[in-house]
């Protein structure tokens, strides 16, 4: 067996051990906004996460009232953020997205 | 007289009989009063101590008092220590290990079974006021101790991948540019850029990299690091996420007399000319599940060949000025197949076509020829879920290249050679695995590429017919653990 073998071989057992727990992304909070709000709000992804301030964002998620936070940024987004599919699916992306780019986030866009 | 002393004596004692009436009056008054005051005191401070309410706000108080002294003193620290310093960094650092195997036409396989290399990016960003951008990167990427790479390398200066090829642990500036952004609350909002780039890790590459968020250009056609000017428009059509970018740049400086020279800064060398591009990426439509993308290149004064300028020093001739190139391309990424199903929402597909065409000036050649040709491409990919982890995605692609296929892929895709710039069948497979969430990361990757002309490397003026001694394939196996914050 060639080294390279043994290296992909080990390699495949030593990642597969290390696994990775679920996280919530925030580039697929990102995609979640453009794909179903960015038409709806009106404004893009930048503009909404910066309606409120991390502490903001973090309160409305630890109160439980992140969707009703949400309606509050984007009113036209209110069926969106009453579903079942955003309290299980979205949130927690979306929470990590509107945290990244919240106002005082200081994150500098690339273009 | 006697009479007039005693009246006053009597009138005097009167009247002292009155005041001292009044004299009491008052003191009663003032005793009254202030036996009042005393109870109202004792009432408030049996109020102040013994009410519960007032007594944990008055604690409370004092308690923020307390530490909004201490807030300022230490925001007069943080001030005095963070004044004047204006950029936020950022790190990128991977280690990757890469085992590298290539068929030769009739000679024997080359293999090194283990290269070890470290790239470290630091990443700059500043933003005085809204939409004044500014960008920087610096770069070191090397193999694990010394090498004699730089000794066989016919080129320097070469700024298009000077970052991006496994050198020495030189930083080197990968990226530095400012952007201005005006009417940004319009729906055609304009930005204006000038510095250096990295069009590396751009559309679609970004999955073969491990890397979330691609760059614009498409990679299917561009791989380099290049110094341009830049104007993007948005939403130039109307259409979901459009935006269209002119980009105008120079790849190579005609200038080889250095400045102790009586004419520093040119080249006396008058058949050499320099390059200069023109890049028109588009985004055509973005919704976020679907992404379509198109691009046109045109490269004035691109390298072929003179046969006059065959020397020892310069053994195919090579030389810029020998014609123009055209190249084109259009990329669909469909991110997130069927949103009722978990595993194909979490699914990428996408599917690419490209084309470049050579047009040799008189007297020159470019890819062996006298006359334009136009080489073909067809790239795929498939991106899943890995049913193992959480959140570790295995990938397939695969490439396609005629034989006169030859994109500006310069820069770094594989340490084997440009997989995209393969003239033939190229096969790849990927695992990308984060460990703890964007921040730490691995790859697990293969590639075989299958070449059935040269491998086009950077033998753009060589004609593609593969020759004794010329690789027929290469392999690559690349494990990288990756940082990034």
């Amino acid at each position: 067996m060639t080294t390279y073998k043994k290296v992909a071989l080990a390699a495949i057992i030593g990642l597969g051990l290390i696994g990775s727990a679920a996280n919530a992304d925030a580039d697929k909070g990102k995609r979640i906004y453009i794909k179903k709000l960015k038409s709806t709000c009106g404004y893009t992804g930048a503009v909404f996460a910066a309606k409120h301030t991390q502490d903001e964002w973090s309160e409305a998620k630890e109160d439980g009232k992140l969707g009703e936070v949400m309606t509050e940024a984007c009113p036209a987004g209110k069926d969106f953020f009453d579903s079942s599919k955003f309290k299980k699916k979205f949130s927690s992306h979306l929470y990590d997205f509107v945290n990244d780019f919240a106002s005082d986030s200081g994150n500098i866009p690339k273009c | 007289m006697k009479k007039i002393f005693l009246s006053l004596a009597v009138i005097s004692s009167l009247s002292v009989n009155a005041f001292s009436d009044e004299i009491s009056e008052l003191r009663d008054a003032i005793k009254l009063l202030t036996e009042k005051v005393n109870d109202l005191e004792k009432k408030q401070s049996q109020v102040q101590t013994t009410s519960p309410d007032v007594k944990v706000l008055t604690d409370k108080v004092n308690k923020l008092e307390k530490k909004q002294k201490r807030t300022t003193k230490t925001l007069a620290k943080v001030k005095k220590q963070t004044s004047n310093d204006n950029i936020k960094w950022d790190i990128d650092f991977r280690t990757a290990y890469n085992g590298l195997k290539y068929g030769i036409k009739n000679g024997n396989d080359v293999t090194n079974s283990s290269v070890f290399t470290n790239r470290l990016w630091l990443g700059m960003a500043s933003s005085p006021v809204d939409g004044l951008v500014f960008r920087g990167q610096i770069a070191a990427y090397s193999t694990w101790g010394g090498n004699n790479l730089s000794k066989n390398d016919p080129f320097q200066n070469v700024n298009w991948r000077e970052s991006s090829k496994a050198d020495d642990i030189t930083f080197k500036l990968r990226q530095a540019y400012f952007i201005y952004t005006f009417n940004k609350d319009s729906d055609h909002a304009i930005s204006i850029s000038a510095g250096r780039r990295s069009a590396s890790d751009g559309f679609l590459a970004n999955h073969r990299e491990g890397t979330k968020n691609p760059g614009s250009p498409l990679a299917h056609i561009t791989n380099m690091e290049v110094d341009a000017a830049m104007i993007k428009v948005d939403n130039l059509f109307g259409l979901e996420g459009s935006y269209v970018k002119f980009v105008a740049g120079r790849s190579y400086d005609n200038i080889n007399q250095p400045s102790y020279s009586g004419t520093p800064y040119t080249n006396l060398n008058t058949t050499d000319s320099s390059v200069n591009f023109f890049v028109m990426p588009v985004s055509v439509y973005n919704d976020g599940q679907y992404n379509l993308m198109a691009q046109y290149t045109y490269i004035d004064g691109f390298m072929g060949a003179n046969t006059n300028e065959i020397s020892a020093l310069n053994p195919a001739g090579a030389i810029t000025g020998a014609g123009n190139k055209h190249m084109g391309a259009i990329s669909l990424e469909i991110n997130g197949l069927n949103e009722d199903n978990d595993f194909l929402d979490d699914s990428i597909f996408f599917v690419s076509t490209a084309f470049t065409t050579s047009v040799p000036n008189s007297g020159y050649t470019m890819l062996g020829s006298s006359k334009s040709k136009t080489g073909y491409s067809f790239w795929t990919g498939f991106i899943m879920p890995d049913l193992m982890t959480d959140d570790g995605h295995i990938g397939f692609e695969y490439n396609y290249g005629s034989k006169y296929w030859a994109p500006m892929t310069w820069a770094e895709d594989t340490l084997s050679g440009s997989k995209i710039a393969t003239r033939g069948n190229a096969y790849e497979m990927y695992w990308n695995l984060p460990i703890i969430n964007k921040y730490f990361s691995a790859q697990l990757r293969y590639t075989y590429m299958d070449y059935k002309y040269k491998s086009n490397i950077e033998q753009f003026w060589a004609d593609p017919t593969l020759e004794n001694g010329d690789a027929t394939s290469a392999q690559e196996l690349r494990l990288f653990l990756r940082y990034t914050y």
